[in-house]
């Protein structure tokens, strides 16, 4: 090497991004996009909006690879940099309304918890998802399957259930309450 | 749809909010990997410059060398251990996904399944008989549909003209805004008779697909649905008709190819054959519920030049 690159030299493509980390990159992608297509879906409340973001998110972060701190966590790097995209979101759609700082601690705090087992692309925290929901009782595990699953309008599941609509959203708050408290007690906590 | 109701109609707090996304999540994509979502990022990063700011060939310190070192050090093993797992762990039980945009793995020779989002479903009214023709049925999942790799979405946000220039209900933006749902406000409602929208993708293209959402909120479906490309603004010259519904010849554009089908939230999918051109035109002369025309969105994927 030249002496005068001793003190600024070139940090070529293959040891700043090569092409490893372009695929330590695609499985870190793997691992962590359920995640954040969840923590996406709680702040846009809508499902295409979500997916872009995350979307956005992920492209912006191997832009800018160099600034990632290692010593940090790289799911939580990620839902920084997907409030800022939310944000500007935002800017844009002023109908839509931002999510206040406690609420955002309070899910930063869940997510440690369900990001525990991430290397299986949080298929622990879904698969206990599925154990709770076979253990819902079976007025609230009826409106949560029509609901979600189903994606019926809750005027009809009201309905075809007999109840009015006031009975079915308190029912919907009592499930997602009791799924909440089932993941608590199921899902390990941090050490 | 606003964003705190989210279905609901009364706002939900923060727990409920993320249990409500976790809820919704599962029950779009069930326990395992989103590879359409996977697949859609990897033709992200593909789309990125090989040389970015960056990433490209640079100058920098010991110090931002050490930390680069560091930072491929650790991807490469979060990749290992994520591999390791990925082999130990056994996979659960396939899911049946309701949006059918999971694919096991991508054919080699058909390039990349083409993925977008999806809105929720929302049904409103008593549907109209739908009195047509040779009438496609509504599709219970997403379509599936290939286009080569690198092909990308070429139509968000891009200028969209009409022969109404002054729409009823809704912008024409309203168009290429991304936003799928089919509520108020995220609909562009022109006259009755025939009517076009048109989208400047700002550059010559090889068009691979349209995806057209008129409507969903109401099982219905559009009267004369063509879709051309052209390189010409007036639509006089060089013009290539990929779709054309008009069963009675009554827009008197040509032959009809293809069959009227119901509107449903999966949209429709238009096969762009690789078609070159700058410009998209879609239009419609009613449909089944009304004489209006209406469109919520339309994306445009190919390949830029």
């Amino acid at each position: 090497m030249n002496a005068c690159r001793h003190n600024s030299f070139m940090i070529p493509d293959s040891v700043a991004t090569p092409p490893a980390g372009r695929q330590a990159f695609a499985i870190l992608a793997r691992e962590h996009h359920r995640g954040l297509l969840i923590y996406a879906r709680a702040l846009a409340c809508n499902e295409a909006t979500a997916a872009d973001l995350v979307q956005d998110a992920f492209v912006s972060a191997w832009r800018n690879l160099d600034r990632f701190d290692v010593t940090r966590d790289f799911g939580a790097w990620l839902r920084g940099i997907i409030r800022n995209k939310w944000r500007e979101h935002l800017r844009r759609h002023a109908r839509e309304v931002d999510v206040d700082d406690a609420t955002l601690e309070a899910w930063e705090a869940r997510f440690a918890q369900w990001d525990i087992n991430r290397n299986t692309g949080h298929a622990e925290l879904l698969d206990t998802l599925d154990d709770c929901l076979k253990h819902l009782p079976d007025p609230m595990s009826e409106t949560v399957r029509r609901f979600y699953y189903q994606e019926e309008p809750g005027e009809r599941i009201a309905a075809a259930l007999g109840i009015d609509i006031t009975t079915f959203r308190k029912r919907l708050q009592r499930a997602r309450q009791t799924l909440r408290a089932c993941l608590d007690r199921k899902l390990p906590t941090h050490a | 749809m606003n964003a705190t109701s989210h279905s609901h109609d009364v706002p939900l707090d923060g727990d409920n909010r993320l249990m409500d996304a976790l809820l919704r999540e599962h029950a779009r994509a069930g326990n395992n990997a989103d590879d359409a979502f996977l697949t859609r990022l990897a033709a992200s990063l593909d789309a990125e410059p090989a040389e970015s700011p960056n990433h490209a060939t640079r100058t920098a310190s010991p110090a931002l060398k050490r930390r680069s070192h560091r930072l491929a050090w650790s991807l490469g093993l979060a990749a290992t251990i994520a591999l390791a797992a990925g082999l130990l762990w056994k996979n659960p039980p396939a899911r049946e996904s309701r949006t059918a945009q999971v694919q096991e793995s991508a054919p080699d020779n058909n390039g990349m399944l083409l993925s977008t989002g999806f809105p929720p479903e929302l049904i409103e009214g008593t549907p109209k008989p739908m009195n047509v023709p040779h009438l496609v049925p509504a599709p219970t999942k997403a379509p599936e549909f290939y286009v080569p790799a690198g092909t990308v979405l070429l139509s968000k946000g891009k200028k969209v003209t009409s022969s109404d220039a002054n729409p009823i209900i809704g912008t024409l933006d309203l168009v290429t805004d991304g936003e799928k749902d089919a509520g108020e406000g995220y609909y562009v409602e022109l006259q009755d008779g025939l009517q076009w929208v048109q989208i400047d993708l700002e550059k010559s293209a090889g068009i691979q697909a349209i995806w057209i959402w008129h409507f969903h909120s109401q099982r219905r479906a559009y009267h004369d649905v063509i879709v051309q490309i052209s390189d010409d603004p007036e639509f006089k010259t060089g013009v290539t008709t990929v779709y054309n519904n008009d069963y009675d010849g009554s827009a008197k554009m040509g032959k009809a190819t293809d069959n009227p089908y119901v509107e449903t939230r999966f949209g429709r999918i238009v096969d762009g054959k690789g078609t070159k051109g700058r410009y998209v035109r879609l239009y419609s002369n009613g449909n089944t519920s009304n004489e209006m025309n209406h469109y919520i969105e339309v994306e445009v994927f190919g390949i830029s030049r």
